[in-house]
């Protein structure tokens, strides 16, 4: 058996807790049940439908997310990183272990839901429990994923976070989906027509899929196993194709695969590069450690040190030229490519100046912050600055700032002219402070 | 085919770790042999944890490579901790586990055959002192039991090579003992063991090599238990002053005198002939209340060692 799985058995699965569980659900729906005259089916449903919620979907991820930072607490998280357990056997040993009571209970509720729920109209009982089975891996691992990569960063309160971020991206984007699905019996994908509900239980079960892979990843750097951002370009394209097959729906669009694909690419990546670059280490170390590799022609470790946004940079710049090439095929056919232009190059310099940014704290003697010091930059670039030069009536200089309201010609150089002073200074202070970092001794 | 002993288990060549602004590392190359003890001292801040921490595959060293049994530690860090084990010096238990869990645990992870866990488990609580324990909550343990199933975790499996970081802070003068007397014990059993302390006199009980580091660098490694080189050197306690005692002593032929007091000495004679210049010295009339092989004490050594290098920077 695998030995996490097994501990967790040893601490959640207590005679008393295997007793007590079906034993208050029973009473609760039994309440339920009784409350009035009606038939108990709808109610029934309802109650095992939301304690399911509750105890699975949103306990569990904090479950989830707690069972790696209490082990950094308790300091047992070393003894983890010292066994021979692979990378995969520890994620699905902590992803499953740690949620076996909130599994255990959650699989009493979809047995009382499918049961109470069978003659109800609308989708089938067992549909809406596959369903909700994936949501609660896709939510558990996305919560493992993200407490490990705060860890890494050493953001002590990553397993809030990690449970907090997704379970309100659940709940503003999952009655959205469902209401979709109910108003819409249909749903067109790359222009064939698929059944709304069966797209979007396999859409489900597909991320869920790519979440555990996605906390798998991060628990290999966890353990040493060293990795390339090949997995994170892979999963960037998944995306970038799976939205560009929903392209194709919205009014208008006559632009061809290409064009969905550059166009929903560059959304993708520069969406992507955005989150992995606020959320990834990104240290002064990082780059010392690349470069040495490099001055050795070591390029693999090169690959392998490296985080995972720079890759999707340049996805993305490749997802703009693909963009700026579709519009000029079918600048009369698409107005959203046609008025983009040369739109796309102005986002993508935009992205690398916010990088440069970023890494421009990274790289200060003593970083501390730096995230929140970026965004701090980047709201003054992007809104504070832009709107004060415009109410002093300096249009001109408020579109130098802010060049994405101009022509997009003329915004990209604005753009690439920003980018490029920012990196100038990024490298200038990390030639100060750690080109020659190896002289530098306790 | 069992590795000979002497054989390097560790190999570590070319390492190099940074913190920010810090070589915390510094081009770093030691083999520690096969069924050594090797003690890790140095200052406050010399990178002994970092050192041990990339040993044992916890921390990514920025260039060079590790070797423990053969195994590279950076390509195949699961790998190579099946071959050893390692205690932190900020270790946890699950205080929810009982101890044999807790060993039962740790043995799993390590890949031990399922039908063996059981006898691993029940003979290294033995060998700890904890065999009446195995069904306590780690919770309750006292402090040196808690410490005792944290090396119990780390050796388990029965490791080649042991890694222990300040394994006895916090233990009591009785536990100390018994933790040198385990670690002896392992070696015997042909394991290898490195321990960083900052108890000089205690490492002293167990170890035959000394590895200094000072400043992400190791300015010493070298073996302590030389016999020949400790068995040459005798100190010498007289039951009272002698008058002219480094002149008496320079008279008797077979020794030279080291050091010299009113009423004792540090002699170095030729191998073997302690007893014969034992004898000499009670011939010659000499009040001789002890005559004992001095022992090339490792808190002195490791004084030496960081004095000399001292020395050699100014």
């Amino acid at each position: 058996m695998n030995p996490e799985l097994r501990r967790n058995l040893w601490l959640e699965m207590s005679p008393h807790r295997l007793i007590a569980m079906p034993a208050v659900l029973c009473m609760g729906f039994l309440l339920v049940a009784a409350i009035n005259d009606n038939p108990w089916q709808e109610r029934v449903s309802w109650a095992a439908l939301t304690v399911y919620f509750v105890v699975t979907l949103f306990w569990g991820a904090r479950l989830v997310a707690e069972s790696i930072s209490d082990e950094m607490r308790g300091k047992t998280w070393d003894l983890q990183r010292m066994s021979a357990i692979g990378p995969w056997d520890m994620t699905w040993g902590k992803l499953f272990g740690s949620t076996l009571f909130a599994w255990y209970g959650g699989a009493l509720c979809l047995a009382v839901y499918v049961y109470a729920a069978r003659d109800l109209p609308g989708v089938g009982g067992p549909v809406v429990a596959l369903g909700l089975v994936a949501a609660s891996v896709l939510l558990h691992a996305f919560a493992m994923a993200a407490t490990l990569q705060a860890a890494q960063k050493g953001w002590n309160t990553g397993s809030r976070w990690a449970t907090f971020v997704p379970v309100l991206a659940f709940l503003f984007v999952g009655p959205g989906l469902v209401s979709f699905a109910v108003r819409h019996p249909t749903l067109v994908w790359f222009g064939t027509e698929f059944d709304a509900v069966e797209f979007l239980l396999t859409s489900v079960m597909v991320f869920s899929v790519w979440a555990v892979f996605g906390a798998y990843r991060v628990m290999c750097l966890e353990l040493q196993v060293r990795t390339t951002p090949l997995a994170w370009c892979a999963f960037t394209l998944f995306l970038s194709v799976y939205l560009a097959g929903l392209l194709g729906a919205l009014p208008g669009a006559k632009v061809g695969v290409f064009g969905y694909l550059c166009l929903s690419g560059l959304v993708v990546s520069v969406t992507l590069a955005y989150a992995m670059l606020f959320s990834e280490q990104n240290s002064a170390m990082t780059l010392r450690r690349m470069l040495l590799h490099a001055e050795r022609r070591q390029w693999q470790h090169v690959f392998e040190d490296m985080p995972c946004w720079p890759s999707t940079v340049v996805l993305a710049f490749i997802f703009a030229f693909g963009t700026i090439a579709s519009a000029a095929v079918y600048r009369d056919s698409f107005d959203l490519v046609k008025q983009m232009a040369l739109m796309p190059l102005v986002f993508v310099f935009l992205l690398v100046r916010d990088a440069a940014i970023l890494l421009f704290f990274a790289f200060a003697k003593q970083a501390r912050r730096v995230e929140a010091a970026a965004v701090m930059y980047m709201v003054l670039l992007y809104w504070l600055l832009p709107g004060l030069l415009r109410m002093a009536g300096l249009e001109t200089a408020s579109e130098i700032v802010l060049p994405l309201l101009i022509k997009p010609a003329l915004g990209s150089v604005i753009a690439f002219a920003q980018a490029g002073i920012a990196i100038f200074l990024c490298v200038a202070r990390w030639r100060k402070n750690y080109a020659q970092a190896g002289a530098v001794v306790i | 085919m069992q590795p000979a002993p002497g054989s390097a288990v560790v190999e570590v060549s070319g390492v190099l770790f940074e913190y920010p602004g810090v070589r915390a590392l510094d081009d770093v190359s030691v083999r520690i042999g096969r069924g050594s003890v090797t003690a890790l001292v140095g200052p406050n801040g010399a990178g002994k944890t970092t050192l041990l921490r990339c040993i044992a595959g916890l921390e990514r060293p920025m260039l060079g490579s590790i070797t423990v049994a053969g195994i590279d530690v950076l390509e195949a860090p699961r790998e190579s901790h099946r071959k050893m084990g390692y205690l932190s010096d900020f270790y946890g238990l699950y205080e929810t586990l009982s101890v044999r869990q807790n060993l039962h645990h740790a043995a799993a992870s390590q890949r031990v055959p399922e039908q063996d866990i059981g006898a691993l488990v029940t003979r290294t609580a033995d060998r700890l002192g904890l065999g009446d324990k195995l069904d306590v909550k780690s919770g309750a343990l006292s402090r040196g039991q808690r410490q005792r199933v944290a090396i119990g975790q780390a050796l388990v499996h029965q490791p080649e090579l042991l890694i222990l970081d300040e394994p006895a802070s916090g233990l009591d003068p009785e536990a100390r003992h018994d933790l040198a007397q385990l670690f002896l014990l392992l070696q015997q059993e042909g394991m290898t063991l490195i321990v960083s302390s900052h108890i000089l006199a205690e490492l002293d009980e167990y170890s035959s090599h000394m590895l200094v580091m000072q400043q992400g660098r190791i300015i010493e490694n070298k073996a302590l238990s030389a016999a020949a080189a400790r068995a040459a050197q005798f100190r010498i306690v007289f039951d009272a002053a002698v008058d002219g005692l480094a002149g008496r002593l320079a008279a008797i032929g077979g020794l030279v005198v080291l050091e010299c007091g009113a009423n004792d000495a540090l002699i170095a004679v030729g191998a073997g002939t302690g007893s014969a210049v034992l004898r000499k010295l009670v011939e010659a009339g000499l009040p001789v209340a002890s005559f004992a092989p001095e022992r090339d004490n490792l808190a002195a050594s490791y004084l030496r060692t960081v004095q000399a290098a001292k020395g050699a920077r100014t």
